[in-house]
């Protein structure tokens, strides 16, 4: 879906990208990297607002070279900050948006109508933008990238800001449209359970170069050699029995940590349970999360 | 949570037809163009320094060219006589005109970038297929076509007034083809001079009110300055700083006129190569396009 | 003695709700407060820092009224959820410039303001302006200034918005260290994975009015008249449906289901503490061997979404 190849990137003495190739399949991909780490120079070359200095980047299989006007065509952007103006109701904006990028004025309206329908908007949509909630605008700036129905669109931290429900939402409506849509999403955020959530592929980018490019359903399916436990009652009697059969338990103070060695340990643990008379709330083999991931790779 | 069920095959397989980027450019111009109209809050200034203007072109013709006029006249030779009232109505009409102008152009281009900068959505115009051009023409056709619309129309009505009162004969017009043309061409000269600057004012400061404000004071306060600053120096080149003179002066050159202006209540000719006329024409209106490309490329790449 | 004590604390704003009628007493450890936007996050926080006085109710911190006591304020640190900075100053100066105000000497005020920055990892950049910080280097800086006077109560508003995981995670470290060394640290996130990763201590807030406080896992368990929902997952998959039909056999168990997809069996259970306490001993007798036992409905995520979102769980 988007290719790039050798690209260096520099703002003055400042390196943005460094010699930074990579091939992006289709499907939903979360890019990861601390800020700084040429994240958004990388979305904003494929954009084709910025070139680079050196190197082929490809975008749906168009030079950027050439195509960098027309390629926006193909592509919806959803900025990280709020940019939506204020003195007009939710249907003008995204009309105008449809217009501007080259729809006729009915199907543009009808477009938008139908947009706002999938994001459950009633009759708020003919209000003013400056009287929605945070929420709300956040589908705004959704919903005009994806006004004309563009192949790709990039979202930049589309959730910061939001309360828990309202973000659950939006991954819920970003998941939505674009599934049904088939449309290719491009996910920045510094939210690393949004890119679980969402994405089929993650890549990590760091001091503008690639660190990792993964399969998320793999990554997720990783395990770590500690079967997290947590019981209720006496808890110092579980951890003794565990010791008796030379099992050492590591906590944290919420949860107990024991080394996994095979299946049996799963046996050793119940066992225990049952001897010390203790509630089994929680077992199961820790998984990999993102955030171990994250700091794997970029530290 | 999304019910899927709900989300139709039609959005699933939108494929948009988009139009060229020309079309798309003349379409947010001419949207612009007409939002500057509206009966609202801001579009009833427009439209009442538009009737202002009208108003005040068609007054000061007449009180001029009324035929039952007669007013006291100095012989100054054979040919040429010196008419006080008819000079005082002269300066006042285009003095005023060129005032209401102004705050047209201030009033009408102040948000035109300003409120795009303001609430970020040049961002998101940005990211749309047009490229940074496309976007500074879109953004200049809305008052670029207001300001003909006070400039070449009501021009071109008195041309045509003067036609009619001359017998409606064709050959009149014949005669006066080149008149025409020129008042063409200083309409537009005047409207696009007064657009770019307009539209740079709206870049520098992304406040519509300030932008508009700033605007004014900088087209007449320079004009105060320079023509003070005249007094003393006394050398014509002084009178290219100002944007008034200046466009004044390029428009006489349109007409192949003399330029003259008053100055302390005294008629002064000047003097001026044109290469120093359209060399400072050159460089002011480049300069403006070319800070407003640098203003709007430095927001692409700062997000 | 670092505890922060509300007994029915009000606050209106003429006549808007800040917050009504909370009482909670939180102990040192860390305590995340959730709840949407415009819940009264924040009008509780400014009622701990003593930025204002509740409407009815008293607020007690560290044994003294935190509204008249204003000396004890530097024992509070807060970090605000809006950036506060001279843009102008470097990070330094402007963590050494708090301390100034509190009559430390220049000299004292720059060692101890680097030090500060420096635990948060920001050697390099703190002499730098504030202009040129990211997102992530300024919530540093806010919690820098707030720790340089070593209070013994953290007032943490959004610290981590829009931090990267790495800041993320390097302020979730000083903030557990802190935790441990026995200070009062109150923390709001709008990611409740955060929170989830910091502590099993919160405080839930909705329309002014607090929901629910305490540990999550006894939140959900007070919270009986929702049936509760467990994941078991039998080593052998031949082994569901024997496992099933011996729980269906217990009058704790209200149901029974069997997830093909990812082999597990889900038990729907109104006695949650008999389920836990009986289930290792069925396994243990039937001798059915399970490779993980777990509820999904008590983590955050669900907890808030029962709880803030009314009847529209999962």
């Amino acid at each position: 879906m988007i290719e790039a190849k050798n690209v260096i990137k520099k703002y003055g003495s400042v390196t943005a990208l460094d010699d930074f190739s990579v091939e992006i399949p289709k499907g939903k991909i979360g890019i990861l990297g601390p800020n700084g780490a040429g994240k958004s120079t990388f979305v904003k070359i494929a954009l084709g607002l910025i070139t680079a200095n050196s190197g082929k980047v490809t975008v749906l299989g168009e030079n950027l070279d050439k195509h960098s006007v027309d390629i926006r065509r193909k592509i919806g952007y959803m900025p990280e900050h709020d940019c939506i103006p204020n003195h007009m109701s939710g249907v003008e904006f995204l009309i105008e948006m449809g217009l501007v990028s080259g729809m006729d004025t009915s199907s543009a309206t009808q477009r938008t109508h139908e947009i706002l329908g999938h994001l459950q908007m009633g009759e708020e949509k003919y209000r003013k933008i400056e009287e929605y909630s945070g929420g709300m605008r956040q589908k705004i700036k959704l919903a005009q990238g994806l006004i004309h129905g563009p192949d790709i669109i990039f979202l930049d931290e589309p959730t910061s800001g939001l309360d828990p429900k309202a973000r659950q939402e939006m991954l819920d409506t970003i998941n939505g449209l674009t599934e049904i849509s088939n449309t290719n999403v491009l996910l920045s955020t510094h939210i690393l359970q949004d890119v679980e959530m969402v994405c089929d592929h993650v890549i990590i980018i760091n001091n503008g170069k690639l660190q990792m490019k993964e399969n998320v359903k793999e990554l997720m399916k990783r395990q770590s050699d500690f079967i997290q436990v947590r019981v209720g009652g006496d808890i110092d009697g579980f951890v003794d029995i565990l010791k008796s059969k030379e099992i050492t338990v590591t906590t944290d103070g919420r949860i107990l940590r024991v080394p996994y060695v095979s299946d049996q340990t799963f046996q050793q643990i119940i066992d225990a349970a049952v001897d010390n008379k203790c509630q089994l709330y929680e077992m199961e083999r820790s998984k990999v999360t993102m955030d171990n991931i994250y700091l794997e790779v970029v530290e | 949570m999304k019910d899927k069920a709900q989300v139709s095959e039609k959005f699933a397989i939108y494929d948009a037809e988009l139009t060229t980027r020309p079309k798309i450019v003349i379409g947010m111009g001419l949207r612009g163009f007409f939002s500057l109209l509206k009966l609202n809050k801001k579009g009833v200034w427009n439209l009442a320094l538009i009737f202002l203007i009208y108003l005040w072109s068609i007054v000061f013709f007449v009180l001029m060219a009324g035929e039952g006029n007669v007013y006291p006249c100095e012989e100054m030779s054979s040919e040429f006589k010196y008419c006080q009232p008819i000079a005082y109505y002269g300066d006042m009409g285009l003095g005023g005109v060129r005032l209401f102008l102004v705050t047209l152009a201030a009033i009408a281009s102040g948000g035109l970038i300003a409120n795009d900068m303001n609430d970020k959505s040049l961002h998101l115009y940005l990211s749309r297929p047009i490229s940074r051009l496309d976007y500074l023409i879109a953004r200049f056709i809305p008052i670029f076509l207001l300001l003909i619309f006070v400039t070449v129309v009501p021009n071109m009505i008195t041309f045509m007034t003067q036609w009619s009162s001359s017998g409606l004969e064709f050959d009149w017009i014949q005669n006066h083809k080149w008149l025409m043309f020129d008042i063409i061409v200083q309409g537009l000269f005047y409207s696009a001079s007064y657009s770019i600057i307009g539209l740079t004012f709206s870049t520098l400061i992304n406040r519509e009110y300030r932008a508009a404000g700033a605007f004014f004071l900088f087209v007449y306060g320079t004009n105060i300055i320079v023509e003070l600053f005249h007094l003393f120096v006394n050398d014509d080149r002084v009178l290219l700083l100002s944007i008034a003179h200046l466009l004044d002066i390029v428009s006489f050159e349109i007409y192949g006129a003399e330029y003259y202006f008053t100055s302390a209540g005294v008629l002064k000719g000047i003097e001026l190569a044109n290469l120093e006329i359209f060399g400072a024409l050159t460089l002011i209106i480049g300069g403006c396009g070319l800070f407003v490309n640098w203003m709007i490329s430095q927001m692409e790449e700062n997000k | 003695m670092s505890e922060v004590i509300l007994e029915n604390v009000t606050k209106n704003y003429g006549n808007v709700q800040g917050i009504s009628n909370i009482s909670v007493e939180i102990k040192p450890g860390l305590t995340g407060i959730l709840g949407p936007n415009g819940a009264g996050k924040s009008t509780m926080m400014k009622m701990v820092l003593g930025l204002s006085r509740p409407s009815i109710g008293h607020v007690s911190v560290m044994g003294n009224d935190p509204f008249t006591n204003w000396k004890q304020r530097n024992k509070i640190g807060f970090v605000p959820e809006y950036d506060c900075f001279y843009e102008h100053m470097s990070g330094l100066d402007y963590v050494a410039y708090f301390l100034q105000m509190h009559n430390y000497t220049l000299q004292e005020a720059n060692e101890m303001a680097r030090v500060s920055l420096a635990e948060l990892g920001l050697e390099d950049a703190m002499d730098r302006k504030i202009r040129t910080y990211s997102r992530g280097m300024r919530q540093k800086t806010k919690v820098a200034r707030a720790a340089v006077f070593n209070p013994d109560i953290f007032v943490l508003d959004e610290p981590f918005q829009g931090a990267d995981p790495t800041t993320r995670h390097l302020l979730m470290m000083k903030m557990k260290q802190w935790a441990d060394e026995g200070k009062t640290i109150m923390i709001s996130s709008h990611i409740l994975h955060d929170i989830e990763n910091l502590t099993d201590q919160i405080i839930l807030i909705n329309n002014g009015k607090m929901l629910a406080s305490g540990n999550r896992h006894e939140i959900r368990n007070l919270m009986n008249n929702i049936p509760r929902q467990i994941h078991v997952t039998p080593i052998k998959n031949t082994n569901l449906r024997k496992l099933a039909k011996r729980l269906l056999d217990e009058s704790w168990v209200r149901a029974t289901r069997i997830d093909k997809e990812n082999d597990e069996l889900i038990i729907e259970t109104d006695s949650a503490e008999t389920f836990y306490l009986e289930l290792p001993r069925i396994i243990k007798k039937e001798k059915i061997e399970v490779k993980r036992i777990n509820s999904e409905d008590d983590s955050l995520d669900s907890l808030y979404t029962k709880l803030v979102g009314g009847a529209q769980w999962k």
